[in-house]
């Protein structure tokens, strides 16, 4: 009796092993070219003496799934496994406005396996207190794309230009209620940018993510939110969302009709051009031939045109640049950001603590 | 007319239908299978079919997420451990039904509920997508607070000895919701500087170890007790005998749809609530609710897979996600160079019928695929359990490794295996935990966004509620509700028929 | 109506719980005192503590209607033991050892080894005549579940 149930056990197991190896596609060993149509598929990279990569690269997302962080780096995967021949295994780890996700990478060893696909928000996370680390202690391989800020309100919404919406603020501080997405995030700095330039008063309430924050801006459960292009695009295109001022110095592809911030207060003239990016990075001490290796793969894939095209379907800003370059934009980016974060009064410590220069 | 020649596409395209049918046979076994979650199948698609062309790869992730939420309930059922949260309620009364040798007729009455289910969650994407989206979107986080708090009085009526006991469980599950740094302010709660608390306990862990792990040592301290001959004559779908539920159909489905519908929750709390209401209004079920009610399992199945077609909703009428899955569908349709938002169902009306008629078909595969090998599935309960169960357990330790490859995720579990194993021992019930685990992030982020909208005071919060016509009736559902099942109640009705 | 009787140990545990209320109290003050409004990062945990303290008071008053065991005439050491007994009947402690031995052995020794022994052992505490048949059925099912979760679904093992 015994017998006849562990065979029949061991049938059961096997019956459902053989059915998945039958039905999904390769499987032994590891290095997975799957259904992937690559022309050129160059393995391993032979510069000098490293050969990297020889297994799959996991890929830590800052922000959760079908966010515009989360899109523009899995897209990317396809083409990094075309330049560099193994894939990219992506996980989300949100939260702490990319705490997470910083910490998780840095846990991991400098060997050019773990790589962060993140956004701008740890260039302030020591500041604003939500972690210890940021990017100074990261090496960034590549930036893909950045994106400007939009002021949105609901089409019905009594506001119907961006003065109107200061004025109310400033008339009555406090009440005029915005979605933002939590410290660190992008709506609430580019209302502390706000704050400081023209001395408004918005009653935050938080989200999770520009996804929801739009949505209760659209529901009528709070007056304004200023986020990102990416996450606002749809809306706007369609109308749901009217668009009160672009976070820019001049008209953005996609929404020209969008006035320029800059035309009704020429003080954002000081700050702007400025806005989230998004890219790749590995962390500090990973030896410099992988480096390389990774900016050169990176580059490519960035460049492709395909990945160009859908990039700015997603109301981005393509960019693509490594190495020094990379370095002195995010570097400007955080001292730009942490002053005006620390002049608005809304961060934990101040800039200098961590050897910020100011930057104008 | 765009929107029938989408869908129109898939049907008569064998190779989009064949691909359809395999990832919806494949989601079933992956969501059998506790620690594989459809998010992780569906984030692996995602890369996995990068290349193809749009409508297959949409097809493959339907498919997989069709099959998926279904094969939660046949780990729920056969081991008491729901392979995903959408099939927590459902192993309250089908893990009974396999106790006593039902296996076969609580898969059966599953399959067919959760295809119901599916097909009118179809329906209703197809005919009512914007209308619902509207009023979605009308739903202010006080009424999210709201829903939250009637998921959770699902443990009143979860049978256990004690009121207190039960509520305290839950107290305990909503706690540990909010370890780890916090939404709002970044800052840490209850994590001491541990790193891996701060990224919060993932509620996978819990169920692995609450469910899975306790359950393991519970079955394994008495190995006199044989596992009961399951009853496998051939099991066809009894479409006959469903119709007894069809009102209980009816509205499980729409609970499914309008639940899932809401951006930010799924069919874990549609099934919760569709099984809460169902037990509230079956007078007088054949066998009690936790026992092995079919009733119990036609609810939630039902709701969980209408859920599916609800969360299609926000996410193609306006971009935003109805749940976790769809969120990753959200990223692949954006990839693949699609663009949903309000102006999807313009712009793209071929590809908004084409996920409507993957929705039927993909159920109408559901109803062959569930039905086959049930036999071999029911099988599986009759293994001798000192096999079993250790089994389950390494199964708990690699579903729960595998959900961010760390370590400590397995000694979590295993600790909560042993939490379990003595709450489970000590007469307290264990299904209150999870709820409060699931629930806990729901409740109190509403409640405090809905708090700071009326000015960080109660009473502008309370004033809100009441002012509000969607805040209003929930509110008064609730009272009800809580009122219907408490004991004083009870008592009055007690007497009220012993007198006549 | 006449309630079950009280398990070995449950006076203990629901004891136990009180002080996890208590300790659960006195943490989420600290957090809430820090910022005392409504919609704080310390409202919500304060709230619930005080909910739990109350229910497991509940839970201790409700003891009245449990058919009581003598609770005073054992010495110390003979409840401990009927506890212990309670809690670990059979091969529990065993496999309870068995387990925190493989989850202390497994990041060290990978998945495919530690899983097996921890297999063939289980199966042989409960069946030591068949040692062969143990070790092998180990070996199968450590081998399935390599094939079904390393290599179709791609997800890591320890």
């Amino acid at each position: 009796m015994k017998t006849k149930k562990m065979i029949s056990l061991l049938l059961v197991l096997a019956l459902i092993a053989g059915v998945l190896a039958g039905c999904s596609s390769d499987t032994t060993d590891t290095s997975n070219n799957q259904d992937l149509e690559t022309t050129t598929t160059e393995n391993t990279e032979n510069n000098g003496s490293v050969e990297f990569p020889t297994k799959d690269l996991q890929g830590t997302i800052m922000w959760a799934a079908g966010g515009i962080n989360d899109s523009v780096s899995r897209a990317l995967g396809p083409y990094i496994q075309e330049e560099l021949g193994k894939t990219v295994i992506f996980t989300n780890r949100p939260g702490a406005a990319g705490g997470i996700a910083t910490q998780y990478v840095n846990e991991q060893s400098a060997d050019g396996y773990n790589i962060l696909f993140g956004a701008e928000n740890p260039q302030i996370a020591k500041i604003m207190g939500t972690s210890n680390l940021d990017y100074s202690d990261f090496i960034p391989i590549n930036i893909f794309s950045t994106t400007v800020g939009v002021v949105s309100v609901r089409s019905d919404s009594k506001y119907k230009t961006m003065e109107d919406l200061v004025n109310d603020m400033l008339a009555r501080p406090g009440e005029v209620t915005m979605a933002v997405t939590g410290p660190g995030g992008y709506p609430q700095v580019a209302d502390s940018m706000l704050k400081s330039i023209v001395g408004t008063e918005a009653q935050y309430v938080t989200f999770d993510g520009e996804a929801g924050a739009l949505t209760a801006v659209l529901g009528e459960h709070v007056d304004f939110t200023i986020t990102t292009l990416g996450s606002s695009y749809e809306m706007l295109r369609s109308g749901d969302l009217v668009g009160l001022a672009v976070y820019h110095t001049e008209p953005v592809e996609g929404i020209e009709d969008v006035p320029v911030i800059i035309d009704s207060y020429p003080k954002f003239n000081d700050y702007l051009p400025w806005g989230p990016f998004y890219g790749a990075f590995v962390k500090n001490g990973t030896p410099q031939e992988i480096v390389d290796i990774l900016t050169e793969a990176f580059e490519r894939a960035v460049s492709n045109p395909d990945y160009s095209e859908m990039t700015k379907n997603l109301g981005n800003v393509p960019l693509g640049i490594g190495g020094q370059e990379a370095r002195d934009f995010i570097d400007n980016y955080r001292s730009v950001t942490s002053w005006l974060l620390y002049d608005a009064g809304v961060t934990e410590s101040s800039p200098e603590e961590f050897g910020i220069q100011r930057v104008n | 007319m765009e929107i029938i020649n989408g869908m129109l596409s898939i049907i008569l395209n064998p190779s989009l239908i064949g691909i359809l049918a395999l990832f919806v046979f494949l989601g079933i076994y992956v969501g059998a299978m506790p620690g594989l979650s459809v998010s992780m199948a569906c984030s692996l698609l995602i890369s996995f079919t990068f290349s193809w062309e749009p409508l297959p790869a949409l097809a493959a992730m339907l498919g997989a997420q069709i099959g998926g939420v279904y094969g939660g309930s046949r780990a729920a059922i056969l081991l008491n451990i729901p392979g995903t949260t959408a099939a927590v309620a459902t192993s309250l009364d089908g893990y009974p039904l396999a106790k006593k040798g039902l296996a076969g007729e609580a898969i059966a009455v599953a399959t067919l509920s959760s295809v119901m289910g599916g097909l009118i969650g179809a329906v209703i994407l197809a005919i009512g997508a914007p209308l619902i989206s509207n009023i979605a979107l009308k739903f202010a986080p006080r009424d999210y607070f709201l829903l939250g708090m009637m998921g959770l009085l699902l443990v009143g009526s979860l049978g256990s000895e004690s009121n207190s006991r039960g509520i305290f469980t839950a107290l305990i599950g909503l706690f540990i919701g909010t370890i780890g740094l916090d939404l709002v302010t970044g800052q840490q709660r209850f994590a001491f500087g541990n790193t891996y608390l701060m990224g919060g306990v993932n509620y996978v862990v819990v169920m692995l170890g609450l469910f899975g792990m306790s359950e393991a040592l519970i079955q394994l301290r008495d190995l006199s007790v044989y596992p009961v001959k399951q009853k496998v004559d051939n099991l066809k779908p009894d479409f006959k005998g469903h119709v007894k539920y069809f009102v209980l159909t009816i509205k499980s489905s729409l609970i499914g749809v309008f639940v899932g519908a809401l951006p930010g929750t799924g069919g874990d709390i549609a099934a919760l609530i569709a099984y809460d209401q169902a037990k509230r209004t079956t007078k007088n079920p054949e066998v009690p609710f936790g026992e092995g009610a079919i009733e119990g399992l036609v609810a939630p199945e039902t709701a969980n897979n209408a859920a599916i077609g609800g969360a299609y909703i926000p996410m193609l009428t306006l971009g935003i996600p109805g749940d976790a899955v769809t969120a990753i569908i959200l990223g692949a349709l954006l990839i693949h160079g699609l663009r949903p938002g309000p102006l999807f169902m313009t712009e793209s009306p071929d590809a908004f019928g084409f996920i409507v008629a993957g929705n039927f078909i993909g159920n109408i595969f559901l109803l062959i695929f569930g039905f086959m090998g049930i036999k071999l599935f029911t099988k599986i309960v009759e293994i001798p359990k000192y096999i079993l169960m250790p089994t389950i357990i390494i199964l708990s330790v690699v579903g729960s490794y595998a959900i961010n490859n760390s370590i400590a995720d397995i000694y979590w579990m295993l600790g909560f295996g042993i939490i379990g194993y003595l709450l489970k021992l000590y007469h307290f019930p264990t299904a209150p935990l999870i709820l409060g685990v699931i629930l806990s992030t729901i409740i109190e982020q509403s409640f405090r966004r809905a708090v700071s909208m009326a000015g960080n005071s109660l009473i502008g919060f309370i004033i809100d509620i009441v002012t509000n016509p969607i805040s209003l009736i929930l509110l008064v559902a609730i009272i009800f509700m809580s009122f219907s099942q408490s004991n004083f109640w009870k008592k009055t009705r007690e007497k009220k028929l012993l007198n006549r | 109506m006449k309630k079950r009787g009280l398990e070995k140990g449950e006076v203990t545990f629901l004891l136990v719980n009180v002080l996890l209320g208590i300790i659960l109290f006195i943490l989420s003050i600290q957090i809430y005192k820090k910022d005392t409004t409504l919609s704080s990062q310390g409202a919500f945990p304060f709230i619930l503590s005080i909910l739990m303290m109350v229910m497991s008071a509940l839970m201790i008053v409700e003891l009245k209607k449990y058919d009581k065991v003598d609770i005073s005439e054992k010495k110390a050491l003979v409840k401990i033991r009927e506890i212990i007994a309670y809690i670990f009947p059979g091969k529990i402690f065993p496999i309870m050892t068995l387990i925190v031995i493989y989850a202390v052995v497994l990041p060290r020794v990978g998945f495919t080894i530690s899983t097996f022994f921890f297999l063939s052992l289980s199966l042989i505490t409960f069946h030591p005549r068949d040692i062969v048949k143990s070790l092998l059925i180990s070996a199968g099912v450590v081998g399935v579940i390599l094939v079904i979760f390393q290599y179709i679904f791609k997800v890591m093992l320890p």
